[in-house]
């Protein structure tokens, strides 16, 4: 009796032992791809001059950052208000200096190892297998994901939203593009709302905690960051997103990861209340993040 | 509560293979009174049908996470392979009957 069904036995064991190695590959199984040197990241090489620096405040000769908190559609939203006299402080970071699948670190934790004055979580590209990855002006991926709309951050400072699809990532480089973010979508494009009330990130249906970054003027910059899933903070649509990044000015924003990865830090403290499921505050590690420093 | 409002059609319609490969089929092949089939034939069958319920709700999974595995198409291809191998025994059961 049991001869009959031994191949049955023996296929149910390999497949649960296959999914098993599939689901550890998908999300704990680590390959670093290339290590990034600190020291190779563009310094700005600049005078800090007098720091004046406070719970909501950080001034020196080159960088001007004052946080503020907002309530909105029954949440906390906080955003920091970047000015910049020079472009090569605006950069992004990989976690444990680390290009690869599966690394992750908490953005604070990314953010004191590259000595950030600000920071929050980017577009975590480790949990996707194609779209562009560019950092600090050095390409790790050039694969570009069908339809997917980018933020490239230009040597300038300047912004543009673009699509993977349209264009390549050494195309992009040639006209100066220094950081793509590969998440989205984006929420402002020329000061007009470009998502629509029914937009979500994939197939997201819920307010939820959200990041974003936007650009005011030249080296003009908001960073964004409203919290969620709590009974203090019901978290945002990417319309009512969109809208708030509108008010506050920005000609460009962009959606970056949100959920339990929406992480602000600011002067060595974490600024927001980061959760995953809305009962601990606690922050997810993530792949990467945006940061100002020097 | 885990996905946040987050859903996925592999995951919503991962319950419609294993109904309609595996209960309904069999439904149809007790109604034709389509008795030849051998147990290798039905195991492979069976096999496949669980690759594809398994491969359909692991893609949910990833879905509803907002990540991607190529390695997930590896089901597909045992799919493909079982429902292959069960067709031949069955196919090779019927000429050896005749």
């Amino acid at each position: 009796m049991a001869k009959k069904y031994l191949f049955s036995y023996i296929y149910g064991i390999f497949l649960i032992v296959f999914t098993i190695y599939i689901l550890l590959d998908t999300f704990l199984i680590k390959s670093a791809y290339t290590k990034v040197n600190q020291t190779s990241y563009a310094t700005a090489n600049l005078e800090k001059g007098e720091i004046t620096s406070t719970a909501n405040l950080y001034e020196d000769n080159n960088i001007k950052i004052e946080l503020e908190e907002y309530r909105k559609n029954d949440t906390t939203i906080y955003v920091a208000d970047v000015q910049l006299s020079s472009s090569t402080l605006l950069k992004t970071a990989f976690a444990n200096n680390t290009y690869g699948k599966n690394i992750t670190a908490k953005t604070s934790a990314i953010a004191k190892d590259v000595n950030a004055i600000l920071a929050i979580n980017g577009d975590y590209y480790g949990v996707q297998e194609s779209g562009y990855v560019l950092k600090n002006g050095v390409v790790y991926r050039s694969l570009a994901s069908k339809n997917q709309e980018d933020l490239v951050i230009y040597k300038d400072g300047s912004f543009e939203i673009i699509n993977e699809t349209d264009t390549s990532i050494n195309t992009l480089v040639d006209k100066g593009a220094y950081n793509i973010l590969s998440f989205g979508p984006s929420l402002v494009e020329n000061g007009n709302i470009s998502v629509g009330t029914k937009d979500e990130v994939d197939r997201a249906k819920a307010s939820n905690p959200r990041t974003a970054i936007g650009i005011i003027d030249d080296l003009h910059y908001v960073f964004v960051v409203s919290d969620g899933r709590t009974n203090s903070s019901e978290g945002l649509t990417l319309f009512e997103l969109a809208e708030f990044m509108q008010n506050l000015g920005a000609k460009t924003a962009y959606n970056l990861d949100g959920g339990g990865s929406s992480t602000m830090y600011f002067n060595g403290k974490l600024v927001n209340n980061p959760t995953t499921n809305g009962n601990k505050v606690s922050e997810r590690s993530v792949s990467d993040i945006v940061y100002i420093g020097y | 509560m885990f996905s946040h409002g987050v859903i996925s059609n592999y995951m919503i319609f991962a319950f419609t293979i294993p109904l309609t490969l595996g209960v309904l089929v069999s439904f149809l092949m007790y109604a034709l009174k389509m008795k030849q089939v051998t147990r290798v034939q039905i195991s492979l069958y069976n096999a496949s049908v669980a690759t594809l319920t398994l491969w359909s709700i692991i893609n949910g999974v990833l879905e509803i996470y907002g990540t991607t595995n190529w390695k997930v198409n590896l089901y597909l291809g045992l799919y493909v392979l079982l429902f292959l191998g069960s067709l031949i025994v069955g196919a090779i059961d019927r000429d050896n009957r005749t």
